[in-house]
């Protein structure tokens, strides 16, 4: 089975892991805009299926980029 | 290379040319495009389109929605299926491989996780070495004995006192810090020595699960039977993030298509869908006793099962069509994985830490001016009625803050063998069916309005305390003793 480290054409880009939809940060920002909470709840929401990740913390982010990964949510 | 046809089927053109001739505003976008997205149900488009029409906006909605009465809820299905069939026949123009061709084994895997005969034995096997073993026995049993009895109780928590008593003279003072209701003594220690190596297990567990591509898939596999629920496959992604946090699961309930379907996950979520912090403790208290465990999925199945097929006779309408791409399945890589699981557990911890604090302050002032033990003592007759020990009417207020708070209380009852097997499960069941928390059921009322929160406030108390008294009797009649 294939790992989960696509070729990052992207970096920017943030991988929905519900349905595999590729957006920048500023297409989540759009798809919060309706939510009571805006950008108040430290997640990123997928504009294509509404699926909601944690955002990433230095501390994830520190650890993904030594143990190698995609990003799949938050901002750098 | 041949042009690939992009036309969509016979009937579905003969409607999209319908509606895209009675367009005749400038838009960025051509015609054809609008009107695909106006069968597809675009609310956005549809209120610019109402805009830019202003003279005959009212006929093209009527030929739209005489359309998609005539084409049945099927057509985003037909339309994606269309394109699907153009980007496969552009792809197989195109690209070329050398390596022989055939389904791989993650295809494989894929498709069995989606279908029923293959994709329930699956989620079986997900829920009981992900959930049971892994969260319940080795974050519930290992961990917290670990954690809590080992580091926090015998160790830590002496240690604090000690110091607390030693250097503060005010007897309120070292109440407030490390009493019974302390700030250390038992948010701090209920956060970091109980909860952390629940919800730290959970939360790697879903990281596994989402990183490998089989939640696309779970929602595949229930999206026939969430029909006969009023909802969509779609629903999957609320009711699985309700897993994390049914409050920001209701938030998310908007993505879904139809008020009657955002009304009953609204209604799933508070009732039957247990969040994070609450499953960890719960499948803790579970841990070594699987048939007490399987009950209690059992009933919160059936519960869910049922009060979604009721809530679907009773809430007029249809259930709306469901497509989701999926990504092809693969194998969870550790970066990602453990970034996952750190980014939740901090922004668990950030949002749950001061709220146990602030749960033990406002505790400890109850306490002090006295009126704690008539709150306690108004949870009696609860307890007496479910046949559990009175001191779980205090699990229950606690719960009352937020139900892994009061699973907590639960979960040290257990420890000190205050609960047999049968009042464990009476205890967790009713604590499992009542609102999360006050944070959810304010958001209920922010997105679904106060009548339909309170309706469902008025449904989920008195359910939760009969499933629990029913339980109760039924396990006394069988006889059974867990």
């Amino acid at each position: 089975m294939a790992r989960n480290t696509a070729v990052v054409e992207h970096p920017e880009l943030v991988r929905c892991t519900m349905c595999g939809n590729e957006f920048s940060q500023e297409e989540a920002a759009i798809a919060c805009r309706a939510c009571t909470l805006v950008g108040g709840c430290r997640k990123t929401r997928c504009p294509a299926c509404g699926y909601e990740m944690p955002e990433e913390t230095w501390l994830a982010r520190w650890i993904r980029k030594r143990l190698g990964g995609r990003k799949t949510s938050g901002h750098d | 290379m041949a042009p690939v046809s992009t036309r969509l089927d016979p009937e579905i053109e003969d409607a999209i040319t319908e509606v895209a001739a009675l367009l005749r505003g400038t838009y960025r976008v051509s015609h054809r495009t609008l009107a695909i997205l106006l069968l597809l149900g675009d609310e956005g488009v549809g209120a610019m389109v109402h805009r830019a029409e202003a003279a005959h906006h009212s006929a093209i909605e009527r030929t739209v929605a005489a359309t998609r009465q005539r084409l049945g809820r099927d057509i985003d299905v037909r339309i994606q299926r269309s394109r699907l069939d153009a980007a496969r026949e552009l792809a197989g123009k195109s690209l070329s491989s050398n390596t022989v061709t055939g389904r791989s084994v993650a295809e494989r895997l894929g498709q069995w996780c989606a279908r029923p005969w293959t994709g329930i034995p699956i989620l079986a096997l997900v829920v009981s070495v992900g959930l049971y073993w892994f969260v319940g026995v080795f974050g519930g049993g290992t961990l917290v004995e670990l954690l809590e009895v080992q580091l926090f109780e015998q160790r830590v928590n002496p240690l604090v006192v000690r110091w607390t008593e030693r250097y503060i003279p005010w007897e309120p003072i070292v109440k407030l810090l490390v009493g019974d209701y302390g700030i250390w003594t038992l948010g701090i220690t209920y956060a970091f020595a109980l909860i952390l190596p629940l919800v730290g297990t959970f939360f790697l567990a879903f990281s596994i699960l989402e990183d490998s591509g089989y939640l696309p898939r779970l929602a595949l596999l229930v999206d026939r039977g969430f029909k006969r629920l009023g909802l969509s496959g779609r629903a999957v992604i609320p009711i699985v993030l309700g897993f994390g946090c049914d409050t920001m699961a209701t938030i998310v309930t908007r993505i879904l298509e139809t008020k009657r379907e955002r009304m009953i996950a609204t209604f799933l979520l508070s009732l039957a869908i247990p969040c994070s912090a609450q499953l960890g403790v719960m499948t803790g208290l579970f841990a070594g006793k699987p048939t007490a465990f399987s009950i209690w999925l059992g009933i919160m199945g059936i519960t869910f099962l049922m009060v979604g097929w009721l809530a679907a006779q009773i809430v007029p309408g249809e259930a709306a069509g469901f497509v989701l791409e999926l990504p092809p399945m693969r194998w969870p890589t550790l970066g990602n994985v453990l970034a996952k699981t750190v980014s939740r557990m901090q922004w668990y911890f950030m949002e749950v830490v001061p709220l146990f604090i602030l749960a033990s302050v406002l505790l400890w002032f109850a306490e002090i001016v006295g009126a704690l033990k008539y709150a306690v003592a108004a949870t009696y007759p609860i307890a007496r009625m479910l046949g559990l020990p009175e001191q779980a009417g205090e699990a229950f207020l606690f719960g009352f803050f937020r139900r892994d708070y009061g699973a907590a209380g639960l979960y040290r009852m257990q420890e000190n063998h205050l609960l047999t097997g049968n009042q464990e499960l009476i205890a967790v069941v009713t604590l499992t069916l009542f609102l999360p928390c006050i944070a959810q059921l304010l958001v209920m009322r922010r997105e679904r309005g106060t009548k339909a929160a309170l309706a469902i406030l008025g449904f989920i108390f008195p359910f939760a305390l009969a499933v629990g008294t029913l339980l109760n009797w039924t396990l006394r009649w069988l006889g059974i003793q867990l």
